[in-house]
């Protein structure tokens, strides 16, 4: 019982003690919003459960067809304290709003006066915070409420003040941007009975000290303006807290604690807003105490949002994911279905707005949609998009022709851009480590006996990430380039083609990552047939290279095979006889020969991978070919010299190709696949690792505490 | 008809050994069209050696192609067997005129050092302007051979007699 607020076991009372489930539909947006019912001591925090529409949907990335919950975030269960029935509230706190919730049971009917804001309750030094919860089912409940005075627009207290949202695909310089980023922690495994944990932070390399006696603290960063909490209690507790303990990691003082009720279980997520001084470096350490009735997991996922100043644009890096296969889906006898495509990867760093949009995109191409109709006329069709299971935007499709030709209905969906929202991939890193992004197509097919949708293209992600693990002012403002401690880290470029899971679709990442003096092309894929794999691949990039480039399988240097050598050494030799004959300088059959020996030298020189490096119109080609003698290596790597004379500040990665077996050996896709990304080069010189150290795990994906290229381990 | 058949093979497994030349461009070979390429160039040899008599065992030429093509695609299986390839290489460059020896269409050692040295130097004007292109580099190579060896099996066995007159006197 030491250290347990006495405030906690009043709450978990107020807890046990129940609630009345609400399901609320056509409701406003509570996102962000903390929701308080009197329970005739307290006000007491009200829980929110989104409610899903379940589609029958196509996940691309399987070929499979499954019910799929879907949110519009307007339909949501109200975790109501059951005495709030009773007891009409004093008045509303300060700062908050008073909404009225008017619930009905069959026929009877009751009002419940609720209290909102921005700005959670506190009780001594417990948070009286809302978890919100996706659900996973439809709602049971008897009870329906409806708000009978909705808010026009949420409260406005403690809003984060700021740059007006505007839709922009762009990042400028000047700009104020909001990254997101996850903070990894490892699940917390409590026994039954009265627990008391800090949660491990899970570091790549072990190294979570940087204040001594502190151990478990977790580097976020400067500039730091807010947090959004994720939890998952696998098995339930009694009752438990959560701490936050904020420090200043260069002073290794407390700066203040954030202690919130832990749900009991399931997966949760709220948003905390705690002050905290944007010049100064902020760890922060998590812990959970309370009691379990019997052993649970506790995970607990940290969402960090910042503030940040764009002061060069070597401070953002453009990652792009594309599909290896545009889908074609059929189906029938359904009112609704839907396409889903990803999960990607939720890499850290989005730069989004103050408004909650982002600067990355989602290209969604265009795509015809074939309904068999009985009817006189075609009807039109509703076509809703989402990210991350939460609905987006809707629109409305004509068909082709008034009425059905050959009982078909035909109607092309234009290719649609959608921006990238903060809310969805803030959820989804709460909810799950690191996250993932997805989209979905829904379409409202009136239950048509025969349903064809045809994609045209290639799905699109685009993210703009903030690369800057450091202060705004980080950039040095006289050369516009960011200080030489950035020659400690690696910075990495992504370009993901990213098809359905299974052998037959290509899922490839290449990579391409800098560090002060190399650059190192990374591929890896999982076309491995003997018959059918990727045996070649070429990078187009702007940044200038020198010195023969070395070929890397894994970790492991390519050797040349020991008979190829001997080969080439006599075939070396035959054609120095011929040369020095001088036959083979001319035509006839001196030439003849050394044609035959070069075929043959051929044999020898690619048994082994080679790698050549041309330059041109200052666009550099690095081609990789895969050696016959040699299996299909998973991942491979080219490691390559920069050129220490000329340093520009970004290199840019125009094309990429890769190539596949033939009859005569590996032939390059004649297409070139667009890249089109920008990439920081780091400094040069190498100074002090000090303020690089330990914050790697933390902008996962995009940069790592590292000056070899080659190397570089689990992210 | 026999004389037919020499002709018959050099042309058709010359356009063959062009075409796929012209295919493969600046591109790399793998076992397996190296096999191919060697098989064809055998073929091409043979014909042309043979281009104005009757090539022995035309069965069994083919036949030494195929082989050629079996054996470089089993390098595949057997990586190291790619050694072979030394051997096969030799194979193709000297059976021909081996064979062209044995069976009188060279007279003696000195007609094929001769042919060696004329193909060479007609060579010389053919393909000094001509691009390095694979395709490019056989057609010359192998016309300016078939010259030669024209030429030299017009003159040689006059020039011969010539010098061998005088030593009979």
């Amino acid at each position: 019982m030491r250290g347990i607020p006495l405030v906690v076991l009043a709450l978990s009372i107020a807890v046990v003690a129940g609630y009345v489930e609400v399901y609320v539909e056509d409701g406003p947006d509570l996102d962000g919003l903390h929701i308080y019912a009197w329970d005739g001591g307290e006000w007491t925090p009200v829980g929110v459960i989104y409610v899903p529409e379940y589609i029958h949907t196509y996940i691309a990335a399987v070929e499979q067809w499954a019910s799929m919950p879907y949110y519009n975030m307007s339909r949501y269960i109200l975790e109501i304290p059951r005495e709030a029935f009773r007891r009409g509230p004093p008045r509303t706190p300060p700062g908050l709003e008073k909404w009225t919730l008017e619930v009905q049971n069959g026929t009877r009917k009751a009002v419940v006066e609720l209290a909102v804001g921005r700005k959670p309750l506190t009780k001594g030094n417990l948070t009286l915070s809302t978890w919100y919860a996706l659900g996973d089912q439809p709602p049971k409940t008897p009870h329906r409420g409806k708000f009978i005075n909705p808010p026009r627009r949420p409260p406005k207290n403690n809003e984060a003040a700021g740059e007006v949202g505007t839709a922009s695909y762009a990042v400028s310089p000047g700009a104020t941007i909001y990254p997101i980023g996850s903070l990894y922690f490892q699940p917390a495994k409590v026994r039954s009975g009265w627990f008391s944990t800090y949660v491990p932070v899970d570091t790549p390399d072990g190294n979570n000290i940087f204040c001594s006696g502190l151990p478990h603290m977790h580097w976020v960063g400067f500039e730091v303006l807010n947090f959004t909490v994720g939890v998952k209690v696998s098995g339930t507790i009694y009752y438990g807290t959560l701490t936050l303990e904020f420090y200043n990691r260069d002073t290794c003082t407390l700066i203040t604690t954030y202690y919130i009720s832990l749900p009991s279980s399931g997966s949760r997520w709220e948003n905390v807003n705690v002050h905290l001084p944007l010049d100064s470096q902020i760890g922060v350490r998590a812990r959970v105490y309370g009691y379990a009735s019997s052993d649970a997991i506790i995970n607990v996922s940290v969402v960090a949002r910042y503030v940040k100043t764009v002061n060069s644009l070597a401070q953002i890096a453009t990652t792009k994911a594309v599909a290896a296969r545009a889908p074609s889906v059929s189906s029938g006898y359904r009112d609704r279905i839907a396409v889903l495509f990803g999960p990607y990867v939720a890499y850290d760093g989005l730069a989004a707005t103050a408004a909650g949009t982002s600067f990355s995109y989602i290209n969604v191409p265009s795509h015809t949609v074939r309904l068999r109709w009985y009817g006189q006329y075609c009807p039109m069709l509703r076509v809703e998009y989402q990210v991350n299971n939460i609905a987006y935007t809707t629109r409305f499709v004509g068909p082709s022709t008034s009425s059905p030709a050959g009982y078909y209905c035909n109607y092309n969906v234009p290719s649609t851009v959608l921006q990238l929202w903060a809310r969805g991939y803030v959820i989804s890193k709460a909810l799950s480590k690191g996250g993932g992004i997805t989209v979905s197509t829904a379409y409202d097919v009136l239950r048509s006996p025969d349903v064809t949708i045809s994609f045209n293209g290639l799905l699109q992600i685009v993210y703009d990430r903030w690369i800057e693990p450091f202060h705004s002012n980080y950039i040095d403002s006289v050369i516009g380039r960011p200080y030489l401690q950035w020659g400690v880290m690696l910075l990495l470029n992504t370009y993901q083609v990213l098809g359905p899971i299974n052998a037959s679709s290509l899922n490839m990442i290449s990579e391409i990552r800098s560090s002060y003096s190399q650059l190192a092309l990374s591929l890896a894929h999982n076309q491995l047939d003997p018959m059918f794999h990727i045996c070649g691949a070429e990078w187009v990039i702007t940044a200038p290279v020198t010195g023969s480039p070395s070929p890397f399988y894994g970790n492991e240097a390519v050797d040349e095979k020991w008979w190829a050598a001997m080969g080439n050494r006599v075939l070396d030799a035959a054609d120095w006889f011929l040369t020095l004959g001088n036959l083979a300088s001319s035509s006839g059959y001196g030439a003849l020969a050394s044609l035959l020996i070069k075929v043959v030298q051929n044999i020898f020189q690619t048994a082994s991978a080679s790698v050549s490096v041309t330059s041109s119109n200052g666009l550099y080609y690095i081609r990789w070919i895969k050696g016959w003698a040699e299996s299909p290596p998973p991942t491979v790597v080219i490691l390559l010299h920069r050129q220490s004379s000329s340093t520009p500040q970004y290199a840019e990665w125009r094309y990429f190709r890769e190539g596949y077996p033939t009859t005569l050996g590996c032939v390059l896709d004649p297409t070139y696949r667009v890249v089109n990304t920008n990439m920081y080069l780091s400094p040069s010189s190498v100074t002090s690792e000090s303020r690089a150290s330990a914050k790697i795990w933390t902008w996962r994906g995009q940069t790592y505490l590292l000056t070899d290229a080659l190397t570089v381990g689990s992210r | 008809m026999c004389k037919l058949t020499p002709r018959f093979l050099f042309f058709v497994s010359f356009l063959l050994l062009l075409f796929f030349s012209y295919w493969v461009g600046g591109g790399v070979l793998y076992p397996l069209g190296a096999g191919v390429f060697l098989a064809l160039f055998y073929l091409v040899l043979v014909g042309l050696v043979f281009f104005f008599h009757v090539v022995p065992s035309v069965g069994r030429r083919v036949l030494e192609a195929a082989v050629l093509v079996v054996l470089f695609a089993s390098f595949h299986m057997y990586p190291p067997l790619a050694l072979t390839a030394i051997p096969a290489l030799f194979f193709v460059l000297l059976y021909p005129v081996y064979l062209g020896w044995r069976h009188g269409v060279f007279k003696d050692l000195t007609h094929v050092v001769l042919w060696f040295v004329l193909s060479a130097a007609l060579g010389v004007a053919l393909s000094w302007p001509l691009p390095q292109i694979l395709w490019i580099n056989v057609l010359a190579a192998v016309s300016t051979a078939l010259l030669a060896h024209y030429i030299l099996l017009k003159t040689y066995p006059r020039l011969k007699r010539r010098r061998e007159k005088p030593t009979a006197t």
